[in-house]
């Protein structure tokens, strides 16, 4: 049995730490100039048109053509159109501030959503980035709404408690959220660093560290960070809908270490732990382990394939996206030339035979344009653990994204 | 009409020849003797640097098309560069180099991931410039041996052929071919082949300037020889030598600040 102090005074402790430390590198604050370089701006506009079927097996149940006219006709449309604005300011060597703001006016059943949730706006406004860094010679503190990227793996990635995967987003980008960071170099290929949340009351919230450093051509890292409760919801909001809502919010201690380097092809891994608590006291019999394992690899520069694996073992608590025993991934691209591949993956988990697939066509048209058709489909909510209805129908879509840099 | 002695004539000419320095261009074949480690090692003297600062093009084009990428590079010597893009679609991508390792940094998700060895053959960025014929760290005598096939004029400078054979499996061609330059010791010209003599990849060196005592080729042109058509022109401008950096420049705290 394992005794912890009242949760309240360990997070204290861990902030009052921060506090001592950031108050003893004030003395550098003097000699730090004011640097005053304005803001570099850059923007991205997009804009994605999607005709969606709620049951695309009934195309297969079509017995005419008159019948598959039907079905086709039977589809809804949606889209949404987004600017993306960045922007960066500041000298990296004393203080930066970063920002992306996201505008987005949606349409078709997109407005609809948006309007069923009650948003009074004909478009929505994200504050996907805005944080402070503060840089000193011997640490780097950030403060505000940011990706904390741990993970190794391009989908699986349970040590990434802090940022979710965007399903909706082809390219299984991620999310940010709101945290405090305290990064300190132990030399040029290693370090720690020590986040906490921001956005959740104290006796929720999720903190602790994680050290990493490259050892004979291997990325590793170790972690142990203090689950207060909030985890969940805080994966559940930074993922989107369809996240482990089912979850209950269980305080538990996580831990683990992760790995990537070279076995001909690339090979990479996260093990984890979660003991939760009782009260104060941790309870090791519950103990929840999830073990993330990829590979990687390349043919003659023109296939692409990554293959993944998150299980989920023991009785305690489970974190990350993906709560089902077993989850599997796999992607194959093919670049046909500089400007254009195709590109497919698919998760299927394996307890409840939800899947989700996308297959898609990118062509960059000119220096900063590019045009991407894809087509998306799914069965069951991949993230959850919760049994799949026979009936459960396939959603299929097609859809149409046309993006420029500026 | 008085002949002009001899001795006149002589005077003259030395006098001429002073106000009138006559330039002495070495042939290839007038090229020094030297061994191909000799040569190999002249290269690398010539490119040692404290550390280097620059801003780079590279110039992608396939059949009709170009794709231009702009990049602020910092390296010591061959074993750490740091590159940061600057071209709008690419801008904040970074990549560090330390010895053989690689890594790339994209700010949209704030993450910094390791280059698998497998990827090491693909271009940078989508050029006919490899990671691995970037990573490729100097000192070509530990990966190759080396033997100098005989001397040429390229272009109207003399240089030595060298010709390089792998010995060991992870050089990253079989073969490689160079022209390199017999008075300024820059790499003109440089072929890369497999094992049955197919030419894989082709360097030619466009602009080379000198800066103090060395020379240096800023301006180079790869195909890939196995692609149709096109190729990667690379361009070096506002070179800067011995700049003064954080210590922190070669570390992944600075990859992702």
């Amino acid at each position: 049995m394992f005794i912890l102090m009242n949760k309240r005074c360990f997070l204290g402790a861990v902030l009052l730490s921060l506090w001592l430390l950031v108050l003893g590198l004030s003395p550098d604050l003097a000699r730090l100039a004011a640097q005053d370089r304005g803001l570099a701006w850059n923007a991205t506009a997009s804009t994605d048109l999607v005709y969606s079927f709620s049951d695309g097996a009934a195309f297969a149940r079509s017995g005419s053509l008159q019948q598959f006219a039907e079905t086709l006709q039977g589809g809804f449309y949606s889209g949404l159109t987004t600017v993306s604005l960045g922007f960066q300011g500041g000298d990296r060597d004393s203080a930066q501030l970063v920002g992306l703001v996201k505008f987005a006016i949606p349409y078709g059943s997109a407005a609809a959503l948006l309007a069923q949730a009650g948003s009074p706006l004909a478009y929505e406004l994200e504050l996907a980035k805005l944080y402070v860094t503060v840089s000193f010679p011997q640490a780097d503190l950030s403060l505000g709404r940011m990706i904390v990227n741990y993970g190794k793996g391009r989908l699986f990635s349970p040590s990434d408690l802090f940022s979710a995967v965007n399903l909706q987003d082809q390219a299984l980008g991620r999310v940010g959220t709101d945290v405090i960071r305290l990064q300190l170099p132990l030399s040029d290929l290693a370090g720690l660093d020590l986040v906490s949340t921001l956005a959740l009351p104290p006796d929720q919230a999720v903190f602790g560290g994680r050290t990493f450093a490259t050892l004979s051509g291997w990325d590793l890292s170790a972690m142990l960070f203090q689950n207060g409760g909030g985890l969940a919801g805080l994966q559940n909001g930074t993922a989107g809908s369809a996240g482990p809502a089912e979850e209950p919010a269980e305080p538990a201690l996580l831990g683990g270490f992760d790995w990537k380097g070279d076995l001909i092809l690339g090979f990479y891994g996260e093990a984890l732990f979660a003991i939760p608590y009782a009260g104060y006291r941790l309870v090791p019999d519950r103990t929840g382990y999830s073990l993330a394992l990829g590979a990687d690899y390349s043919f003659g520069g023109t296939w692409f394939c990554t293959l993944e694996y998150q299980g989920n073992f023991g009785q305690g608590p489970r974190f990350g996206q993906f709560r089902a025993d077993t989850n599997l991934f796999a992607s194959l691209s093919w670049k046909l030339d500089e400007w254009t591949s195709v590109n497919s993956h698919l998760i299927y988990i394996v307890d409840t035979t939800a899947w989700q697939g996308i297959l898609s066509l990118q062509r960059t048209l000119m220096g900063r344009t590019s045009l991407s058709i894809y087509s998306a489909a799914s069965r069951g909510i991949v993230r959850t653990a919760a049994p799949l209805a026979e009936n459960t129908p396939i959603g299929l879509s097609f859809g149409l994204t046309l993006r420029a840099a500026f | 009409m008085k002949k002009l002695s001899p001795s006149y004539v002589i005077i003259a000419l030395v006098s001429l020849m002073g106000l009138f320095p006559i330039q002495v261009n070495l042939s290839a074949q007038s090229l020094p003797s030297l061994s191909g480690e000799e040569i190999l090692k002249k290269i690398d003297a010539n490119a040692s640097f404290g550390i280097l600062r620059y801003r780079g093009v590279m110039e992608i084009q396939q059949q009709k098309k170009m794709l231009i990428k702009e990049f602020m590079a910092i390296a010591e010597g061959d074993a750490k560069a740091f590159v940061e893009f600057i071209n709008p679609e690419d801008r904040g991508i970074r990549y560090l180099k330390i010895d053989k390792d690689l890594w790339m940094y994209f700010p949209d998700e704030q993450e910094t991931i390791k280059i698998s060895g497998h990827l090491l053959k693909e271009g940078m960025m989508g050029s006919d410039v490899s990671y691995e014929d970037a990573l490729e760290s100097g000192n070509l005598l530990k990966k190759y041996t080396v033997a100098v096939a005989g001397t040429e004029n390229l272009d109207g400078r003399p240089c030595y052929v060298l010709e390089l054979t792998a010995s060991t499996k992870t050089a990253p061609y079989d073969k490689q071919k160079l022209w390199v330059d017999g008075e300024r010791f820059t790499v003109l010209k440089s072929q890369m082949l497999s094992k049955s003599d197919k030419l894989i990849k082709e360097s030619l060196a466009l602009q080379v300037r000198q800066y103090g005592k060395r020379w240096f080729v800023t301006e180079l042109r790869m195909e890939d020889k196995l692609k149709k058509g096109g190729g990667t022109t690379f361009k070096m401008t506002d070179l800067e030598f011995d700049v003064s950096v954080p210590e922190d420049q070669f570390s992944l705290r600075r990859l992702s600040r």
